[in-house]
């Protein structure tokens, strides 16, 4: 990171390769949409390049920090859209095989994946970085900016939500 | 600890009790060993299996082409407050600046011994240097 403040691409590049996945995993868990996912991982990124020099290694972790730029680019965009409610599996579940076809392990992905993309949005970026990405509850509640307390509330009802749901559309036994 | 509160930490910290925090982990661990623990825990490792099978996240074919393209347009802005404050040396370079053209000055004029004689000096050398190359020296 160092070198990237200086305006070293090449050190930037690296960065991309250490961390692109990760920014876009958890935008494209957040939005549920391919193209917003690419838009807000790319916008993220950019603003790690122009606001470099504004990064304190000594006060937050470099991951921390873009996961955060990250996040509060998902909430503006949802202030600006508020229809991520109407979410969708698009392209994917597009190529994906008929219901008849389907795997039961395939179903239970995506009851899975709808369940989550359901959820409150707070709710839904505490379960994914600490559930999905298995980041830890500190830094969760770092990149979210709130407490470790108001955190682990946040995954509790989460978790009790999500299972509620899939309890009642995967007939799962004993997860209630 | 009761049935409840080990159901909520399972909600708070998940079935992975090495994650919950020190001084829940003993009680926890003492709870998971009666039957009803045992089985709460079960269903909780059941769910987090679920979460972890989740749909794979797409890959973002050519992303990160397409962001360093649009860096190498884009450029770097001046940020003026970081340039100015960032690096420890850009400010004491700022306050060593002013000095090192006191010093230069000061070594360029010639030595003087009173200070009506310095004002003198600095004051009239540039009419006396423009006076003199007309008039040979009489002034």
């Amino acid at each position: 990171m160092r070198l990237v403040q200086t305006g070293d691409q090449r050190a930037y590049a690296r960065l991309l390769d250490r961390h692109l996945n990760s920014v876009h995993a958890y935008v494209y868990r957040m939005t549920n949409n391919r193209a917003d996912a690419e838009d807000i991982a790319q916008e993220t990124f950019l603003r790690v390049w122009h606001r470099a020099r504004t990064f304190r290694p000594g006060r937050v972790r470099f991951s921390t920090w873009l996961h955060r730029i990250a996040h509060n680019l998902c909430v503006d965009a949802f202030r600006k859209r508020r229809t991520i409610v109407d979410m969708e599996l698009e392209a994917m579940a597009d190529d994906a095989p008929g219901v008849d076809e389907e795997s039961i392990a395939e179903q239970r992905r995506k009851a899975v994946h709808d369940g989550i993309a359901a959820l409150p949005e707070r709710q839904r970026s505490a379960l994914v970085l600490c559930q999905i990405q298995g980041r830890s509850n500190r830094e969760a509640a770092q990149i979210l900016d709130i407490s470790v307390d108001a955190l682990e509330s946040l995954i509790a009802r989460a978790r009790r939500a999500l299972k509620a749901r899939l309890s009642d559309q995967l007939e799962l036994e004993g997860v209630r | 600890m009761t049935s409840r509160e080990f159901r909520e930490c399972l909600d708070r910290y998940g079935s992975d009790l090495e994650r919950w925090p020190d001084g829940q982990r003993a009680v926890g661990r003492a709870f998971a060993g009666t039957a009803g623990g045992r089985r709460q825990l079960d269903a909780a490792r059941a769910f987090d299996a679920l979460l972890a099978e989740t749909l794979p996240v797409p890959e973002p074919i050519g992303l990160k082409e397409r962001i360093l393209a649009n860096l190498s347009a884009a450029g770097r802005p001046i940020d003026l407050a970081s340039w100015l404050f960032a690096p420890l040396w850009r400010p004491v370079a700022l306050a060593v600046a002013p000095l090192a053209l006191g010093f230069t000055v000061g070594f360029t004029y010639p030595e003087t011994d009173s200070l009506e004689e310095a004002v003198a000096v600095i004051a009239f050398t540039e009419i006396e240097e423009a006076v003199g190359a007309d008039s040979d020296g009489e002034f």
